[in-house]
């Protein structure tokens, strides 16, 4: 059957996945932490009937070629990681990252998972959890008769006590990857490393690069809406291109039935 | 049989190779760094008509040329079209593109190619790839690393921080660029291209006229139905020979 008709349809799928992940960025534009993806695409194969550059004659050569092309295919999600706006919340235990970093996560399974989401928890012991109650690495414990907290750029976390003295209760430290887009999302915020992504450095806050911690602070997603919405007009005309590319050759399969009558 | 249905036959072939090439240009109208195609179609099979007249002088029957008469028509070339694509910002530090000429020189799987899709990556090595892994070449044929405060100048220069050229991306033309598929092109004697300026995060986008390719499509589509009745009426033509002259006494 016709090249046309397949070489249409990968190039609808490529825009329902890029719809895809659209859909999954707006969905998430309010979400703390959130890195939006970006779909990237690539042409397929070349069917190729004559080569560029084959000899003709002994001393001329074809200067172009005969080929015909199969399409599009999805290449890869590359996800940004570039800053989100920041939201003052006031609470104590709301981080944010100015510039690069991320927390350390310890999951269930005892493995070690990342996020930008500082939307920190005290649980039942005392200790900084996320929303799920997954421990912060390094664990840090707050005293029952901790006051306040106060957590320095630095990643220096003190407590002032009710007698009225000021207790260091540990550093929180970041990583950093070298290449954060090849790190590997699992959900809820999170993020495990993966060989593209590097092995994690870890760090102190506002020192090699790393950014400073921000008390009080949230970092929202970095989604940006009119964007988004642009990305998803072009998707939607791109669909609809290879859905008339569709019909076209079937019009003219359908012109090519009626030639036997 | 017929001259006629075998030329409108091949009318109706190229309409169909034409709306290949249609439909692959508008699967990647979203592609970035793909190049449009054009073709190119050729009269194939010219043969001199002649017209045979007794000349009795030389005793012999002599050829008088009535013209030429061109068979068929096919296919004959593809060509791409390497016209500037738009620009789309991503602000990624390691997407880049080319505006003008010239084309990113990649290594892959041990083989080189060219490229103008700057969506470009880090490995887990740290050094720039294309996102299927095909490393990013300097000038010197050789990788490039990826570092923090990493810049590329309008002339491709790589800088740190301090402004310290670390090395220059080699930006190249090539004679007979021919596509290989994942946005690579092969080609022969590269040169290296200097009327070209490099964007940092940007990506080129797919230089697709998508309006064109429409306006290609429905030229195709009927030019492919009036074949389709050039052929039909050949037939007819052919079933009343057949019927009439087999009446004739």
């Amino acid at each position: 059957m016709m090249i046309s008709l397949y070489s249409a349809a990968t190039g609808m799928s490529a825009q329902q996945f890029k719809l895809d992940t659209i859909a999954n960025n707006l969905a998430n534009v309010d979400t703390t932490g959130y890195k939006k993806v970006r779909a990237e695409f690539q042409d397929l194969l070349y069917q190729y009937v004559k080569n560029a550059g084959t000899p003709t004659a002994a001393t001329s050569s074809l200067p172009t070629g005969l080929y015909v092309g199969h399409g599009v295919r999805t290449a890869a999600t590359t996800r940004i990681f570039t800053l989100g706006n920041f939201e003052q919340t006031g609470n104590a235990l709301d981080l944010a990252i100015a510039g690069d970093g991320f927390f350390q996560i310890q999951l269930q399974d005892g493995r070690v998972a990342y996020t930008r989401d500082g939307s920190f928890k005290v649980d039942s012991e005392g200790k900084i959890v996320t929303s799920n109650g997954l421990l912060l690495v390094p664990e840090i414990t707050i005293p029952e008769n901790a006051v306040s907290i106060n957590v320095s750029p630095d990643g220096i976390v003190s407590a002032e006590l009710q007698d009225g003295t000021i207790q260091e209760l540990g550093t929180i430290t970041l990583v950093r990857f070298v290449n954060p887009s090849g790190l590997k999302a699992i959900g809820d915020n999170l993020f495990i490393a993966t060989p593209a992504s590097g092995d994690p450095i870890e760090g102190v806050p506002n020192q090699d690069g790393f950014g400073s911690i921000k008390q009080g602070f949230l970092e929202k997603s970095n989604v940006d809406v009119v964007r988004e919405m642009v990305d998803m007009i072009t998707a939607q005309r791109a669909y609809e291109f290879n859905s008339r590319v569709i019909q076209t050759a079937d019009e003219m399969l359908r012109t090519a039935t009626n030639v036997k009558r | 049989m017929t001259r006629g249905i075998y030329n409108a036959a091949m009318g109706m072939l190229i309409d169909m190779a034409k709306l290949n090439r249609i439909a692959n240009d508008l699967a990647n109208v979203d592609t970035a760094g793909y190049k449009q195609d054009r073709e190119a179609f050729r009269a194939y099979l010219r043969k001199e008509v002649v017209r045979l007249e007794p000349n009795p002088k030389k005793g012999m029957v002599e050829k008088i040329p009535i013209g030429p008469l061109e068979h068929a028509v096919v296919l004959d070339e593809v060509r791409v079209d390497l016209s500037q694509g738009v620009m789309e910002e991503t602000r990624l530090p390691y997407h880049l593109a080319i505006d003008g000429e010239g084309f990113f020189r990649v290594e892959f799987n041990g083989k080189e190619y060219f490229t103008r899709n700057g969506e470009f990556a880090v490995n887990g090595e740290g050094y720039i790839v294309t996102n299927f892994g095909g490393y990013l070449l300097d000038e010197n044929g050789e990788r490039i690393k990826y570092f923090d405060g990493f810049t590329v100048d309008e002339s491709g220069y790589v800088k740190d921080e301090n402004g310290n050229v670390i090395t220059k991306i080699g930006v190249y033309n090539i004679e007979n660029p021919q596509k290989f598929g994942n946005t690579l092109f092969t080609g022969e004697n590269p040169i290296l291209s200097e009327n070209f300026r490099i964007f940092q995060g940007y990506v080129e986008k797919s230089n697709v006229n998508a309006l064109k390719a429409m306006v290609d499509m429905i030229s195709a589509m009927r030019h492919y139905e009036l074949s389709q009745r050039a052929l039909l009426v050949n037939d007819e033509l052919n079933g009343k020979l057949i019927n009439s002259l087999a009446n004739l006494k």
